[in-house]
């Protein structure tokens, strides 16, 4: 992964874009760069992110083993002390770039249903080093810098804190890159 | 009363600093002469009922006569706008007796009263206006009327100037300006069509005053839009934004 890259976009979204909200990072100043809801497909117009889109999808498929898989969102997320995040779903990333004592707990053994409510039911915590997240089968930690995140299928909560950056990605790998469904 | 040009722009408080910053940079980049610009926002008009506005700013507009104490000229317009064209000359407009002077816009669906009439669709716009604020004073109630005006002042005012009516006011109340001041998206919004996509486009170089209408796809997203977001159409009118966006932000960095 060249993290000059994401780096340099991350500043300058910040610099020359107007911030926008998005509902999965509550309160947070996010870019979103790249959007595929199946109904819409969105890509910014931001000068920077047309020239280094395709290389950071293709650096991102590599790093996530999902070489034929399709990217349906980027977003460039800089944090306040306010900020919240929803818990992000499974075959979703995220590079963390400035983590400023951000912390993560990745949902183990659970179903999928189970493992979104019981991680929507820990959206709350003020302290979540605090908690023994071995009793709910979880796996706790303080998150890297400049380090990617990407726990596959599994469900995972993020805490960051004031002066977390970070670059949210999702993935469908039920369709192809070109877009095409798989068992078709 | 000053010899500048007023301008009041309709803004919210903090969201829009971006595109503010490019709107009165391309306003001044294209005259040479003094613009006295207010960002109207929402800390200057409090208590006011703002019930049902589509934007943080929607019926500041209809102060501003009163603001200027019914003297003189005044332009109206919103904020996710840029400037391409000397605005001195939309200011000079010969408004021929008229009280203000706006662009046509072919499309606009009117209220339900209008539906199945001949006035369904189409009105002149109130996205960029060129007002006497003598003469608007007898089409416009006092700020304190407006402001307590439940779920809009808009619709008000849009009836009592006659505006779906083209016919019955233009060149009476309303002077129909060229619609190249109020471009929505690039679009020629006085041209016959169906709908906004079968109409005419002006070339870059033909828009005089540019306005992002469609709050989906403006470019950036100020966070009080709840609209999904799409990709703008028009690449040479983004990616003229973007080159003086760049300029802009270093100008500040240069302070």
């Amino acid at each position: 992964m060249n993290y000059d890259n994401l780096n340099k976009l991350l500043k300058e979204c910040i610099k020359y874009m107007s911030p926008e909200t998005d509902w999965r990072f509550i309160h947070a100043d996010c870019y979103t760069l790249y959007s595929h809801t199946g109904a819409i497909l969105y890509s910014s117009s931001f000068p920077l992110w047309k020239e280094l889109k395709q290389t950071i999808f293709n650096d991102i498929r590599e790093i996530t083993g999902q070489e034929d898989a399709m990217i349906t969102n980027l977003t460039v997320v800089n944090c306040n002390k306010y900020t919240v995040c929803h818990p992000c779903p499974t075959y979703s990333g995220m590079f963390t770039l400035s983590a400023a004592g951000a912390y993560a707990a990745i949902r183990q053994g659970d179903s999928e249903d189970k493992s979104r409510k019981t991680a929507h039911r820990a959206m709350f915590l003020h302290s979540p080093h605090l908690m023994n997240w071995q009793d709910s089968d979880s796996m706790g930690f303080y998150v890297g810098e400049q380090k990617h995140l990407f726990p596959g299928d599994r469900i995972f909560n993020y805490y960051p804190k004031e002066g977390t950056q970070f670059i949210y990605f999702n993935i469908d790998n039920s369709y192809t890159r070109f877009g095409k469904k798989k068992d078709e | 009363m000053s010899d500048a040009i007023r301008i009041f722009v309709g803004t919210s408080e903090y969201e829009d600093k971006w595109i503010e910053k490019i709107l009165a940079w391309t306003l001044h980049q294209n005259t040479d002469r003094k613009l006295e610009i207010t960002f109207m926002r929402p800390s200057m008009f409090p208590d006011w009922n703002t019930d049902g506005w589509g934007t943080p700013f929607t019926c500041f507009r209809y102060a501003i006569p009163e603001l200027c104490n019914f003297e003189g000229r005044a332009i109206y317009m919103d904020v996710d706008q840029m400037n391409f064209r000397d605005i001195g000359m939309l200011y000079d407009t010969a408004l021929e007796g008229c009280a203000f002077g706006m662009c046509w816009d072919e499309l606009n669906k009117n209220p339900k009263m209008y539906e199945d009439t001949p006035l369904e669709r189409g009105w002149f716009a109130d996205s960029v206006i060129v007002m006497d604020c003598e003469r608007a004073k007898k089409y416009i109630a006092p700020i304190e009327e407006i402001a307590a005006t439940t779920w809009g002042y808009k619709n008000v005012f849009s009836k009592e100037i006659g505006s779906p009516d083209r016919e019955a006011v233009e060149d009476t109340i309303i002077k129909r300006i060229d619609s190249r001041w109020n471009s929505f998206d690039g679009f020629v919004t006085d041209g016959p069509a169906e709908d906004r996509s079968k109409q005419a486009s002006y070339a870059l170089e033909d828009i005089w005053h540019l306005h992002f209408t469609s709050l989906s796809s403006q470019p950036w997203h100020p966070k009080y839009n709840p609209h999904a977001k799409a990709t703008y159409q028009r690449e040479d009118i983004v990616q003229e934004l973007w080159k003086i966006n760049y300029r802009v932000q270093s100008f500040v960095d240069c302070l």
